[in-house]
């Protein structure tokens, strides 16, 4: 047996089409495979190797996608069928990261599991129900997902096994299309993650897993002094971290080169996971989720000291607890009824008193040794036997009580085998990593981050300017990241601000919701999809059963990916034709193509029409890849359009952390709009036409009078008289039209203010 | 161990502007709160406490009044307004870059805690107080005024909290307020200036708002724990 173990490609017998394949095998005499009984599975238990001419492959990938559902929870890794210890314990590895990584806990009663066996065709998207269906062409019989679907396919997958050169990497990036639109599990409702998301969580959960535990000597792993024979004991035994980071830069955005600050921080976050890949789970923008050793082993301050030598702020969240408790959702774990009843429901064993049931049980047995005494007395007579009678049912029912009490007994002895020896708990905290702070700084002060001393000064000597700021030495390293030759980065935007005429630019920022609140949406759609899904037949208790057993984990990384792909299409449509046709190169100052995220742009705009392509481009995409959270808004835009030389930093305090789905402002014009989907569609129904002028005026009134009466009353009269002003106007010819209806019919839905209508103008109408 | 401060009502009579620092030469933010460093060297100026210069010419360095606040006007930043203005090189008699400042308009309405020991025992017999707060006096600005005087004791036991911080105070002065140097959450950190001299000041780190403190209850907004 040779080659390195890939964790990644266990589940690789899910990309099997089954059903096409077995109807290819049995249609072709010459088959290179034999069918077994076993038609089940996804492990290829369904080829009887022995009798194929196919060889079976040999190597150490292949017994993880052959065994790893042959092992269930409660074995001892004693009685793992391989020989070797190393093969004993990379099986136990590799199943518990594939528990870990399921998008929903492995402990659905069985109950559920037999009543939801329909397969699902295609992964179910959450956010995107239609997501398989438009992939799946219409015109082809054949399954989109399956990346097996007969017999040459299938060789090509078992030779992929075998090949030498493939590695973790390899095999994600070749077989992304099948594992994006495989689901991890194809029966609702585990049916709701994509398979590459689940073997991309289960190669970190066991690379990072196996890393903690050196000693291969010794069969049962140990881990912070637990050790743990079954994977239910190391699940619940031992403890492991979630830190969620969060990086802050303290630079005030003054001039262009700062902007440099949010190059810096993505370079930094590459390197976090070029270091400690398998650590990081998800990554955004500004944040990422690591899962760690409870144990010092793996300190904080070495996974972000660079970002600290740098001058960030790290601000974390961290919760500690046993495996079988860890999850996105747990940092909410002190206000979450769903961890509490979970931790109660693990820990209800130690609630239990053992030596009072012991001692329960000793009584029985004595009292049914009593009744057996009476049972076998040899006294003749009715009485006699009557009392035999009664002894007899007696002893009955004494039996079975002491059966009850016994299985009880050994239920809760057995449980507490594999708990650790103190009830499991979570624990969360708080903190804030700063790099090191000076307990006095003698002026000058730097003046972009103002956390440290001024000792240099920016620009550098060799630019001619009459400008300069006295910065400190990181200030200065982020402003002097990647010059070129003009000594000027971003020079679009350099160039825009020494314009003699006024330019004026819309920064445009994409925005996804912080962790906590990505976990609550996905949370929110899963409850709706076992409620209205196939769940929803099964009873109340069932449902929520299933909804309490979600892991939010691949879910959100799922989440995460497709939003990158929402970013990556918008960045494509500003390099498109017709992106370019309201943006062309020289208009676009983007961020997005030297960062991770493409979530930043600052354009040139002309006129208020190229941001409203903006938002509707925003909104297709929206549609496109989250119909289904557009009202609960985890993905949104931010536009601040203002002349060139507003200062950035009031531009980005807008766009740092937007609240609605839409948020819009134009400082110049003292308008501020922060809308969702249905008042934006209303808002876009509206064409004030060549008479906007006259409208804007009306609207200026209507504003002032909302603004002075404190209700709506005054305007609605205010719009009825000129609505009839109007048909008066229109029946003596005289289309003097200030006040469209559609205006009237948004303004009297209650759903807009005639200050929203009118700042939307303001902003879009120019 | 118990902790009394006065509590006054701050009346902005004047537009206050309790400035960031400069940036970029043209543009000057303003602050949305009251920090110790400004509301504690308007009273020392307003009432002569810690002002008695040395033989070096320095004030001293034990200082007696500790004071910090905050706006109560409910969302106080749509008070914000910003007037720009040319400043003069005098001794080259040549203008300067125009720079927009940002500032508080008057009427709004703030809270002031003032630490009570030997020093301030007796302000109440000052008030009502007049005070000069933030940047701009001569263009008229900071002109405040401090009524309705309130004693507050705390018992530091039972009376504190855990919440955001809503003002900034240095780290050397978080014991007059009665807040230990452990943080209960996230820390926003920065510098607030310490004047040394009448003409010098350094700078000490501070606790910004809104740090994740345990603190006496007026000092800090409760269950704010998304405090970035």
């Amino acid at each position: 047996m040779t080659m390195s173990f890939i964790p990644e490609m266990h589940d690789i017998g899910k990309m099997v089409d089954n059903a096409a394949v077995f109807a290819a095998i049995e249609a072709n005499p010459d088959s290179s495979f034999t069918l077994s009984q076993d038609r089940r599975g996804h492990c290829f238990e369904w080829i009887d190797w022995s009798h194929s001419k196919h060889l079976e492959p040999d190597t150490l990938t292949w017994q993880g996608i052959r065994y790893h559902h042959r092992i269930i929870g409660a074995r001892l890794i004693q009685e793992y069928f391989w020989p070797d210890t190393e093969s004993k314990q990379r099986q136990f590895f590799l199943l518990l990261a594939d528990h870990l990584a399921a998008a929903v806990a492995r402990s659905l009663t069985d109950e559920i599991d037999a009543r939801i066996s329909a397969e699902a065709d295609g992964v179910y998207r959450l956010w995107k129900p239609e997501y398989y269906q438009q992939h799946q062409k219409s015109n082809s019989r054949r399954r989109e997902w399956a990346a097996a679907y007969d017999e040459e396919s299938l060789e090509r997958l078992l030779d992929y096994v075998c090949d030498p050169n493939c590695t973790s990497e390899s095999f994600l990036r070749d077989y992304a299309y099948w594992l994006t639109l495989t689901p991890e599990d194809k029966s609702a409702p585990r049916n709701v993650t994509s398979l590459f998301t689940h073997v991309e969580l289960v190669g970190k959960f066991y690379r990072a897993l196996r890393r903690e535990w050196t000693n291969l000597s010794v069969l049962a792993p140990t881990y912070q002094s637990q050790n743990a024979e079954t994977i239910a004991q190391a699940e619940l035994r031992w403890r492991y971290r979630l830190v969620e980071c969060c990086f802050h830069f303290p630079q005030t955005l003054v001039r262009a080169v700062d902007l440099n600050v949010l190059l810096k921080r993505q370079q930094l976050m590459n390197k976090l996971q070029q270091q400690f890949g398998d650590n990081v789970l998800l990554r955004t923008a500004d944040t990422v989720l690591l899962f760690l050793p409870a144990e010092e082993s793996l300190a904080m301050h070495l996974l972000v000291e660079g970002f600290l030598a740098a001058g960030f702020r790290v601000d974390c969240r961290v919760a500690e607890t046993a495996l079988a408790l860890l999850d996105a959702g747990v940092f909410e774990a002190r206000g979450s009824k769903l961890f509490e009843q979970r931790c109660a429901q693990l820990n209800a064993p130690f609630g239990v008193d053992l030596v009072a049931l012991d001692a329960k049980r000793q009584q029985l047995r004595e009292q049914m040794n009593s009744e057996h005494r009476r049972i076998g007395m040899t006294a003749r007579g009715d009485r006699a036997i009557e009392e035999r009678l009664r002894a007899e049912s007696a002893f009955v029912a004494l039996q079975e009580e002491e059966r009850k009490v016994r299985s009880e007994f050994d239920r809760v002895r057995n449980e507490l085998k594999q708990l650790p020896e103190k009830p499991l708990k979570i624990d969360c905290a708080e903190t804030s990593l700063h790099p090191d702070l000076a307990d006095t700084i003698v002026p000058p002060l730097c003046e972009v981050c103002q956390m440290r001393p001024a000792t240099m000064h920016w620009p550098p000597p060799d630019v001619e300017t009459d400008l300069r700021d006295d910065v400190c030495a990181e200030c200065f390293a982020v402003r002097n990241m990647g010059r070129d030759k003009t000594g000027k980065t971003f020079s679009n935007l350099n160039k825009w601000d020494e314009e003699e005429q006024s330019v004026d630019v819309a920064w445009v920022r994409f925005f996804l919701a912080d962790l906590g609140t990505l976990g609550r949406i996905v949370r929110g759609l899963f409850e709706y999809y076992v409620d209205r899904g196939p769940l929803a037949p099964l009873d109340q208790a069932l449902r929520a059963q299933a909804k309490e057993n979600l892991r939010t984990f691949a879910l959100l990384a799922d989440f995460t990916n497709d939003y990158r792909a929402l970013l990556d299409e918008f960045f494509a449509w500003v390099q498109s034709d017709k992106g370019k046709a309201w943006f062309p190169e020289s208009h676009v100052e983007g961020l997005g193509d030297k960062v991770a995220f493409k979530d930043l742009y600052v354009l040139r705009v002309e006129e208020g029409a190229a941001i409203d392509q903006v938002i509707r481009q925003f909104q297709k995409l929206l549609e496109k890849y989250f119909p289904q959270c557009v009202d609960t808004a985890p993905v949104r835009l931010a536009i601040s359009v203002s002349n060139v030389k507003y200062p950035y930093d009031e531009h980005w305090r807008f766009l740092e952390k937007p609240a609605a789905l839409i948020n819009l402002q134009m400082p110049t014009r003292n308008a501020r709009l922060l809308i969702n989907a249905d008042q934006l569609t209303m808002l876009q129904k509206i064409e004030l036409g060549e008479r906007r002028t006259a409208s804007g005026r009306f609207l200026h009134d209507l504003v002032e009078q909302e603004r002075i009466s404190g209700t709506r009353a005054l305007p609605q009269a205010m719009m009825l008289e000129a609505l009839h002003k109007e048909e008066k106007e229109m029946r003596a010819h005289r289309p003097t039209r200030q006040l469209p209806e559609k205006v009237w019919e948004a303004y009297r839905s209650g759903r807009l203010t005639a200050r929203q209508i009118l700042d939307y103008y303001k902003i879009i109408g120019w | 161990m118990i902790k009394s401060f006065w509590q006054y009502q701050l009346e902005a009579l004047a537009p206050v502007c309790v400035g960031e620092r400069q940036k970029k030469g043209t543009w000057r933010p303003c602050v949305l709160t009251i920090p110790y460093s400004a509301i504690s060297g308007a009273l020392r100026e307003a009432l002569g406490i810690d002002r008695d210069l040395d033989d070096e010419g320095k004030y001293p360095t034990t200082k007696f009044l500790h004071a910090a606040g905050f706006w109560t006007t409910p969302n106080v930043e749509r008070y914000i307004h910003r007037f720009t203005f040319a400043p003069r090189e005098r001794e080259l008699d040549t203008a300067r870059l125009p720079i927009t400042v940002e500032y508080l308009d008057k009427g709004i309405q703030g809270a002031v805690f003032i630490l009570i020991n030997d020093h301030t025992a007796h302000l109440g017999d000052k008030i009502p107080v007049q005070v000069s707060l933030g940047a701009f006096k001569s263009k008229g600005f900071g002109h405040c005024a401090l009524t309705a005087r309130k004693r507050i004791d705390v018992d530091l036991e039972k009376d504190r909290v855990a919440g955001a911080l809503k003002t900034r105070i240095p780290v050397d002065c978080l014991e007059y307020f009665g807040i230990p140097k452990q943080p209960a959450g996230w820390l926003r950190y920065g510098y607030l200036l310490e004047a040394i001299s009448p003409t010098d000041g350094v700078f000490k780190p501070a606790w910004f708002e809104p740090s994740r403190v345990t603190a006496p209850a007026f000092l800090v907004t409760k269950g704010d724990a998304n405090a970035n």
